[in-house]
């Protein structure tokens, strides 16, 4: 019973025996052995095997049978047969990686990170792209109106999804191609409470036909109805978001009935929108409102804003009627608009209306940057992925060509080469898969950052993993396996290039020695690209962050208070900010304190603006003349620099003569090379006495970094009211410690002034700046990790391909130092070789960089795409890594002792 | 040479099978002809049949088969008792002693019982 033992151990390598053949062998032992015993019982042999043969009956029947049986069993030890195979291919790439930890530590990581990149950016286009808002029932169906109008004013076309509450009424009660519409408008800072504990809340105002468009039902009460949202009898009710309901009252059932100040009135909670419910944007909602209950607390109590079309503010969506195309939908859509104002002055009426997706590309103009960076990124991790895949693959590559006695050996044995190529695929598999899950802990980690950067406020009650993300992680981790390990397992299986390897030659010019090159110079190549991309990034961030904007916002605050929610009239909110400000002044921790009524990057505002020595008053290209009332300490406390004349002192007040002080792009538009000190400027009414110029400030930014220099002018917040200024205050402050520190101090101040009063929104001025900066600063830090990860990845690969190229050339390295080459010939030949491959990736990466310039170009900030220092500093860098990747082989190489190496074949 | 052959009841050949195997491993022919010599070939196994429940016990894992060399160096296939296979000749078996008892008594029996009443 020995021998059969071995003989299954065979079965593992050679082929299983075909059923039939083996039941027919079967059958022919019965046969012989039947005749056997006849002879020994004295039948001739001829007669024997005949009456073997009869005594047999239904021969042929039996053996169709046995085969029958047989078929289905040899299939289930098929299968146990895969199984064992694969487990032993698993025992082997698993002692691979046990005999070599940190080569494999080293794929696992690049994997890793190659991957992890990839799932992240995938998660995050898939939530900004891809998927549908959470919980909403079929999306795909769910259009939002955008209307695209001419502006003569600014001779511009602007595409808006912000519309009139009359443009939604005209399709609701006109249209058909709807099974539902509605409208809403989300206010991210409705003042939530009174007093000093004030907060706020981003509330909805939403019609009540948005929940039943949108599919949703509430998990907790219900949602309010159309008698609710009937304007001027609207129901003062609100219905919390999922976490909101869990953040700001513990998830509790008896939160029905509960009431919430917000805005001005009462509340009372109804109903809890279901988990992950946000409506249909993407950043996220605490509470609905009724749209009536909510709208006078959000644009004024008038209700003006429901009859006219120059009101735009709300959003509109709506459920495509089942069988209706969007375009048809939006046919009609065109039609009733142009219909409902071709008798309303003062209107586009060639505005033509569009049904747009909730999500992906086709929202044109409205699609947010952000949308636009997450598919950048996402190609560019793919370009990542892309060099790690040509990375390990030439990792492995090298690997395989280190193997081949192994492998050789393996040959020999009568493996055969598919089972050689699988055992060597499941080894790169197998460490795809553990580099995946490296991936999905980065993909979590990473998602959550990216998020925060980039969708701050976005409604993530989901986690970053979902089985989408999971799933495609999966895929790119299988594909990953497959790409990195056909090569390197093709080749190491290759018999004849086995044989070739056997023999002892250098493949100096083998086909795997063409594609490893190849791939190599592949690496540089796309490494150089993204690099460049990240340098452009930087470049345009510094240039960003060193913009002289005209104001130092080094420890400056902004800060007001919506006193009308607390029923102050337009008298007494002065009165409440000049007392503000002179309290605030008082606080140890603040220099200065200052009031205007605009705010740089916030608001801004124009009057009439007429000069006296001139009959017409040109428009200023670039914008303005805006206007600002301010106090004395303003130009001090924003840091403003007064180039001529003075700025504001007390003495300018409302009994004294009007002045004013003008931005340098104000004086050098309309009086060039004049000194306009002195000059008048007729601001407002024609009755009001002009205003001398008493000062000219440096050129600030008013609304936006990348704005031309527009044209304002400065006049004393107490004489602003007598030229007819009206708006509301705002708060600056200079504090002597960090912003963040004092702004509790501050609110307490503010809120505690007087009972009642609503949450106080106070910022750092840089806030204000902040999102402007971001795209770049998003820019500069993906790239320059995506890039710096790829330098890196090809930087191993160039240091392990030529680590590789010394081993195989040791005896010719050992013939040169035996002929008395000098250490420093050898390292200048192994450097020559290295660097001829980076150089040509280079080289073609700085072509690509070069072409693919112009489609970067629109998102840098007074960058050339083809910026010489950038593509310097570029190729200084990859030069730098490569000959440090190199010079180690390199030295390695000098150090071969010829008798070894002569010895070694 | 006349005799009253026997037909088999359904299932007993898988005892029989199961039993020729109790003291180690044997090929088919080896089992038909111990069957044979053992019940004086009072019962009519045909091969056909008698492969075919070789067969079957071993898919139904009852008995393994592995390749071997006969007595005369020749290749066969050998089959062999699993522990499964032994379980169950060992119920089997009692199942029919059993079973052959009761009939023996009854084919044994001297005096009537009571008789049945007519309609």
């Amino acid at each position: 019973m020995e021998f059969p033992a071995l003989r299954r151990l065979f079965r593992l390598v050679g082929r299983l025996p075909a059923v039939e053949q083996d039941i027919d062998a079967e059958l022919e032992f019965h046969l012989d052995a039947e005749t056997e015993r006849l002879v020994a019982r004295g039948f001739p042999l001829e007669h024997a095997r005949t009456t073997a043969v009869r005594q047999f009956e239904n021969l042929s029947r039996t053996r169709s049978e046995l085969v029958r049986i047989n078929r289905g069993r040899r299939g289930k030890e098929r299968r146990v047969n895969w199984f064992e195979d694969l487990s032993q291919d698993i025992g082997y790439a698993l002692r691979g990686i046990r005999r070599q930890p940190g080569f494999a530590a080293v794929i696992i990581a690049t994997l890793g990170l190659g991957i992890g990149a990839n799932a992240t950016m995938f998660g995050l286009v898939d939530r900004l792209l891809l998927q549908g808002p959470s919980q909403v029932l079929d999306p795909g169906r769910v259009v939002r109106l955008q209307l695209t109008e001419h502006n003569q004013d600014f001779s511009q076309t602007w595409t808006n999804e912000s519309l009139a509450w009359k443009t939604f009424t005209d399709q609701r009660d006109h249209a058909g191609y709807f099974s539902g519409i509605g409208a809403y408008f989300t206010q991210s800072d409705m003042p939530l409470g009174r007093g000093v504990n004030a907060g706020t809340l981003r509330a909805t105002l939403a019609t009540p036909s948005y929940f039943t468009l949108l599919g949703v039902q509430p998990v907790l009460g219900r949602f309010y109805g159309e008698s609710e949202d009937q304007a001027g009898a609207a129901q003062p009710v609100v219905v919390l978001s999922w976490s909101y309901w869990q953040r700001g009252h513990g998830g509790r059932t008896d939160v029905i009935g509960q009431r919430l100040f917000l805005g001005s009135q009462w509340y009372s909670v109804i109903g809890v929108a279901p988990k992950g419910f946000h409506g249909v944007d993407l950043s996220s909602v605490d509470a609905w409102l009724p749209f009536h209950a909510g709208a006078p607390d959000v644009v004024g109590k008038s209700g003006e804003w429901r009859d006219t079309y120059n009101w735009q503010w709300l959003k509109v969506i709506a459920r495509l009627k089942p069988g209706m195309s969007r375009t048809l939908a939006s046919d009609e859509a065109v039609r009733l608009q142009r219909a409902a104002v071709a008798q309303v002055p003062d209107v586009d009426h060639k505005a033509s209306a569009a049904l747009v997706p909730l999500m992906g590309f086709e929202r044109g103009a409205v699609s947010h940057a952000r949308e636009r960076i997450a598919v950048w990124l996402a190609s560019v991790a793919a370009v990542v992925l892309l060099i790690v895949c040509a990375n390990i693959a030439n990792l492995l590559l090298a690997r395989a060509g280190s193997r081949r006695r192994e492998v050789a050996v393996r040959l020999a044995l009568g493996v055969g080469r598919g089972r050689l190529v699988r055992q060597l695929l499941s080894e790169s598999l197998l460490l795809a898969l553990l580099g995946g899950g490296v991936a999905l802990l980065l993909a979590q980690w990473g998602g959550n950052l990216l998020r925060a950067t980039l969708l701050p406020d976005g409604g993530w009650t989901e986690g970053t993993l979902d089985w989408r993300v999971a799933g495609v992680t999966a895929v790119f981790t299988i594909m990953t396996g497959l790409l990195t390990g056909v090569a390197p397992a093709l080749a190491a299986s290759n018999p004849t290039l086995t044989l070739a390897l056997r023999s002892g030659a250098a493949d100096g010019a083998s086909p795997r020695s063409r594609l490893r090159t190849g791939l190599l110079a592949a690496q540089a190549c796309l490494s150089l690209v993204l690099l460049v991309g990240a340098g452009l990034f930087v470049r345009s961030l510094w240039r960003v962050v060193h913009t002289d904007l005209g104001y130092d916002a080094t420890n400056l605050v902004v800060a007001d208070v919506d006193l009308t929610l607390a029923g102050y009239d337009k008298p007494g909110r002065w009165t409440f900010y000049d007392q503000a400000q002179e309290r605030l002044r008082a606080l140890p921790g603040v220099e200065r304190a200052s009031l205007g009524i605009n705010s740089p990057f916030w608001t801004m505002n124009a009057t009439r603006f007429r000069l006296t020595d001139r009959d017409s008053t040109p428009r200023v290209p670039g914008g303005g003349p805006y206007y600002n009332g301010v106090t004395p300490d303003y130009f001090a406390t924003l840091g403003m620099t007064v180039v001529a004349g003075r700025g504001f002192t007390g003495q300018d007040r409302i009994g004294s003569p009007n002045v004013v002080v003008i931005n340098q792009r104000l004086a050098e538009f309309f009086w060039p090379g004049i000194n306009p000190l002195g000059k008048c400027i007729r601001i407002g009414a024609d009755s009001i006495p002009c205003a001398e110029v008493v000062g000219v400030v440096k050129t600030a930014r008013v609304n936006a970094i990348q704005e031309k220099p527009a044209a304002m002018y400065y006049v004393p917040l107490e004489q602003s009211i007598r030229i007819g200024m009206s708006g509301d205050r705002t708060l600056f402050l200079k504090t002597r410690i960090p912003a963040g520190n004092i702004v509790p101090e501050i609110r307490r101040l503010l809120q505690g002034m007087a009972p009642n009063l609503p949450f106080a929104n106070i910022r750092t001025f840089q806030s204000q700046i902040d999102p402007e900066i971001q795209p770049w600063r998003l820019g500069a830090v993906m790239f320059g990790l995506f890039g710096g990860l790829a330098l890196l990845v090809a930087a191993i690969g160039l240091y392990s391909v030529m680590s590789y190229t010394v081993i195989q050339r040791t005896h010719e390295f050992g013939i040169r130092a035996a002929l008395g080459a000098r250490p420093g010939q050898v390292v200048r030949a192994v450097l020559g070789d290295g660097l001829r491959v980076i150089g040509l990736g280079a080289a073609l990466g700085i072509l690509i960089a070069l072409l693919a310039g112009r489609f970067i170009e629109p998102l840098l900030y007074q960058t050339s795409a083809r910026d010489p220092l950038v593509f310097g500093t570029v190729l200084l860098t990859l030069a730098t890594a490569s000959v440090l990747a190199v010079l180690i082989p390199a030295r390695r190489a000098t150090r071969v002792d010829p008798l070894e190496a002569l010895r070694a074949d | 040479m006349p005799r009253a052959e026997l037909d088999l009841l359904q299932g007993t050949l898988d005892v029989l099978v199961l039993k020729a195997l109790s003291w180690g491993a044997r090929h088919g022919h080896a089992v038909a002809t111990w069957i044979r010599s053992t019940t004086d070939e009072d019962l009519n196994i045909e091969d056909g049949a008698l492969y075919t429940a070789l067969h079957r016990l071993e898919k139904r894992g009852l008995i393994e088969a592995e390749w071997g060399l006969s007595d005369n160096n020749r290749k066969a296939k050998y089959y062999e008792l699993t522990d499964t296979g032994r379980r169950e000749l060992r119920q089997e078996a009692a199942r029919w002693a059993k079973y052959a008892g009761a009939v023996f008594k009854v084919l044994q029996a001297t005096s009537t019982g009571a008789p049945a009443t007519a309609r």
